[in-house]
């Protein structure tokens, strides 16, 4: 079972990488887009959830987000933005994408936890 | 950027107390540290000799850049809370992404407060300055408003610089 954190931040990633962990999960990184689909078509079998980051050079979060909802072996992954985006616009356009969840940045590591749950229960 | 009027300006104390506010929110939030203000003003600053600075622009009907500096150890000590790594296993360039992510979380709040105020503004992505002691200088016709925070055990100076 395994967990993909997508995010420009080797710190926010490390961050959620205890998360993951914390819930046993096996967690898997990449710092873009373009980065994320190659560890997506390796691991997309056991993946269980992406946790996403919106600004990132190169593929941006929603771009990733609008590609991999149009690709029928990824529909099953739930995908969350992790983000400072905040305004209303963002959180409408991602839930339109395809995203179940949006976590806005800064967080604590038990609400972080506590969305991942509420993620895996929800499914693609 | 405020929605009305050709010509009004954004408010800068308001933008500097909705900063407060969010460099605050980003410490306790992200690192379980709780600060306090402990100083502040306008204008000139005597040499800041700043080791590790996060920059942001606000870009808006009026611009402006953020700075938050601090010192390589108050760095380190705000790092290794928000991941729990250990200060002597955090590598350099973690601790510069740190900083900048610190910035970022700190821009991305203050512009959320300010929106339900009708002042809006794009923000840059966040660069870090690093290295010895540093100071950022401005023309003299930038404002400058900053204000000074402890952590207890360091401090962090956050500039405002209006074009």
């Amino acid at each position: 079972m395994k967990i993909l954190s997508v995010d420009d931040s080797a710190i926010i990633r490390k961050i959620i990488k205890g998360a993951v962990e914390i819930l046993g999960y096996e967690f898997l990184e990449a710092s873009d887009g373009n980065e994320a689909l190659l560890v997506l078509e390796e691991h997309f079998q056991e993946m269980e959830l992406i946790l996403l980051d919106w600004n990132m050079p190169g593929m941006s979060g929603m771009e990733f987000l609008k590609r991999i909802k149009s690709m029928p072996e990824y529909l099953h992954i739930p995908v969350m933005m992790v983000t400072t985006e905040s305004e209303g616009n963002h959180i409408v356009k991602a839930i339109q994408a395809g995203a179940v969840h949006y976590m806005i940045k800064p967080f604590t590591v038990e609400e972080l936890i506590k969305r991942i749950m509420e993620c895996l229960g929800k499914g693609g | 950027m405020k929605k009305t009027g050709a010509g009004e300006t954004i408010d800068r104390h308001f933008l500097g107390k909705c900063l407060s506010n969010a460099v605050e929110n980003v410490m306790s939030t992200m690192a379980g540290i709780a600060i306090s203000e402990t100083g502040g003003g306008t204008g000139e600053m005597v040499s800041q000799c700043n080791q590790i600075t996060g920059i942001m622009m606000l870009l808006g009907e009026n611009n402006s850049m953020i700075t938050i500096s601090v010192d390589r150890q108050t760095a380190l000590t705000i790092v290794s809370y928000m991941t729990g790594v250990e200060v002597s296993d955090l590598q350099d360039n973690e601790l510069c992404d740190g900083v900048a992510e610190i910035v970022n979380m700190i821009s991305g709040s203050a512009k959320a407060m300010l929106s339900e105020s009708e002042y809006y503004f794009q923000i840059t992505p966040p660069f870090v300055v690093v290295g010895g002691e540093h100071d950022i200088v401005h023309k003299s016709n930038v404002t400058r408003l900053f204000k000074r925070f402890s952590t207890g055990d360091g401090d962090i100076r956050l500039s405002l610089y209006f074009f």
